[in-house]
C-alpha cells in the first residue's frame, strides 16, 4: 500500500495548499474522478469545478491539470482556486449572470478569443457558486 | 537680478516639489515590494507548466499542435506592455522605441505589424503614428493582471489560429533590481517550449518522462488544447507581473532622482536669496554711511 499522496494545489498567485491526503476528488474533463495513493503517472486536463482534496479541504477551481509523477506525488496546477467557504456568492451569483448574458447575445458570430474569455468567466463563477453549495451540505 | 520675494517664493515652490517626490519614492518603494512579492510567488507555477508543456510536446511531437506551428511571417503582432502614468524615466520611451526598432529591423520582412497596446502611455503614443493598433487596455495592476493575461491571451491565440498574424511577440520592461530595469522582445506565438528554465524548482520529479510511463487523459491532443493557452497566458502574466515591478522600481529611482535635484536647487537658490538678500543690505549702509558724509560736509 502506498503512503499518503503528496499534493501541491498551485496557482500563478502561489501555491494555495501543500499537504499529505489520502484522496483527492478531481473535476476532470471527462467528469468527476477520485484519485487514492497507488495511482500511475498520470497527466490529466481539469475544467473548472470543484476539487476536495481528503474529503474535507474543498476548493473551486478554474481550468488546469493535474499530474500524478512516477514518485506518486500528485501536483495539481490551476489558473484560480479558492476555498469554498471565502467564496463570495452575491459577487459569483452576479458575474455568472453577466457572463451568461453576454453568451446569450453571442448568437451565430465567430467563437473568437473574446467568446472564450466569456466562457472561461462564466465556467469558474459556476465553480465557485458549485463549491460554495456543495460547502454548505 | 530676481527680487528678493521672487527667489522666496521660488524656494516654497521648490520645497513643496521636493515633499511630493519623496513621498512619491515612498509609496513607490512599498509597492515595489509587494510586486516582487507576486513575481516570485508566480514562479512554482510558472516553471511547472512550462515543464509539462515542453514534456507533452517532446512525447507528442512538435508539430502536435497548431499552436507550434512555424509559418511563414507576413503578418506580425506586437503585445506592448507599458504602464499607464508616466513619472517613471524612460520606462515607457525604452518599450516605445524596442517596438519600433524591433518592427524596422527583425520583422521588416513582415507586411504588417499589428499592437495590441497594454497601458495608456504606450497607447498615448501609437495613436499618434502611423501604425494599427487592435486593441487597447489599461494597464495592469497586481490584482487584475492574471485576468488581463488571459484575456489577452485568448485574444493572440484566436489572432493566430484564425490567421491574422503569423506571429506574435511581447515588449515589456523586465525588473533585474531596483536600480536596472531590460527591455524585453519574447516570442509567444507560435509556442517554443523552453526546456532550459523547466528545470529549476521542481522537487517532485527529477526524472526524464519516457512516452510509455504515463497515462494521458483525455488525450495528449486535448491535454495540449488546454495547456498551451495556460503556457502563453502565464508568459503573459509573467510579463506583466515583471512590467508592474520594472514600473515602481523605475519610479522609485526617477523620484529619488528629482527629491535630489530638488535639494540641490534649494540650496542653489537659498545662496542666491542670501547674495541678494546680503546686497540689498549693503545698499542701503553705503546709503546711509553716503548722506552721514553729506551733512558732515
Amino acid at each position: 500500500m502506498a503512503g499518503p499522496l503528496a499534493i501541491n494545489l498551485v496557482t500563478p498567485r502561489g501555491v494555495v495548499a501543500h499537504t499529505d491526503a489520502g484522496s483527492v476528488q478531481a473535476p476532470g474533463e471527462l467528469g468527476e474522478f477520485e484519485l487514492l495513493p497507488g495511482h500511475v503517472p498520470m497527466l490529466t486536463a481539469l475544467k473548472a469545478g470543484v476539487l476536495t482534496i481528503g474529503g474535507k479541504d474543498r476548493y473551486a477551481v478554474a481550468t488546469g491539470y493535474l499530474r500524478v509523477d512516477p514518485t506518486g506525488a500528485v501536483e495539481i496546477l490551476v489558473e484560480q482556486a479558492m476555498l469554498a467557504k471565502d467564496v463570495d456568492t452575491a459577487a459569483a451569483t452576479k458575474d455568472l449572470q453577466a457572463a451568461e448574458a453576454d453568451l446569450a447575445k453571442w448568437g451565430d458570430k465567430p467563437q473568437d478569443g473574446d467568446f472564450a474569455n466569456l466562457s472561461a468567466r462564466a465556467g469558474w463563477a459556476r465553480a465557485r457558486l458549485d463549491a460554495a453549495a456543495r460547502a454548505a451540505h | 537680478m530676481p527680487s528678493l520675494k521672487a527667489i522666496r517664493k521660488r524656494i516654497t515652490s521648490v520645497k513643496n516639489t521636493r515633499k511630493i517626490t519623496r513621498a512619491m519614492k515612498l509609496v513607490s518603494t512599498a509597492k515595489l515590494r509587494r510586486a516582487q512579492d507576486a513575481l516570485i510567488a508566480a514562479r512554482p507555477y510558472s516553471s511547472a507548466i512550462s515543464r509539462v508543456v515542453s514534456e507533452l510536446s517532446a512525447v507528442a511531437g512538435a508539430d502536435a499542435h497548431p499552436l507550434f506551428e512555424e509559418r511563414q511571417l507576413t503578418k506580425a503582432g506586437i503585445v506592448v506592455m507599458t504602464s499607464d502614468r508616466g513619472q517613471a524615466g524612460a520606462f515607457n520611451a525604452n518599450v516605445v522605441k524596442a517596438v519600433e526598432r524591433y518592427a524596422a529591423n527583425e520583422l521588416s520582412a513582415a507586411e504588417q505589424v499589428s499592437l495590441r497596446i497594454i497601458g495608456r502611455k504606450g497607447n498615448q503614443y501609437f495613436s499618434r503614428r502611423r501604425t494599427t493598433i487592435t486593441s487597447f487596455d489599461a494597464a495592469p495592476t497586481g490584482a487584475n493582471a492574471l485576468e488581463l493575461a488571459r484575456e489577452t491571451a485568448n485574444r493572440i491565440i484566436d489572432d493566430f489560429t484564425t490567421g491574422k498574424v503569423d506571429r506574435v511577440f511581447v515588449v515589456y520592461n523586465e525588473f533585474k533590481s531596483a536600480m536596472t530595469q531590460v527591455t524585453r522582445v519574447r516570442q509567444l506565438l507560435p509556442v517554443v517550449p523552453e526546456a532550459s528554465e523547466a528545470k529549476e524548482l521542481v522537487k517532485s520529479s527529477d526524472k526524464p518522462v519516457e512516452a510509455g510511463d504515463f497515462l494521458y487523459e483525455p488525450s495528449k491532443q486535448v491535454l495540449l488544447d488546454r495547456l498551451v493557452p495556460l503556457y502563453v497566458q502565464i508568459l503573459l502574466y509573467r510579463a506583466a507581473l515583471e512590467s508592474i515591478t520594472a514600473f515602481f522600481a523605475a519610479q522609485m529611482t526617477a523620484m529619488e532622482a528629482a527629491t535630489k535635484n530638488a535639494g540641490e536647487m534649494i540650496s542653489r537658490l537659498t545662496l542666491s536669496y542670501n547674495r541678494a538678500r546680503q546686497a540689498a543690505i549693503t545698499k542701503e549702509l553705503l546709503e546711509i554711511i553716503g548722506g552721514a558724509e553729506a551733512l558732515k560736509g
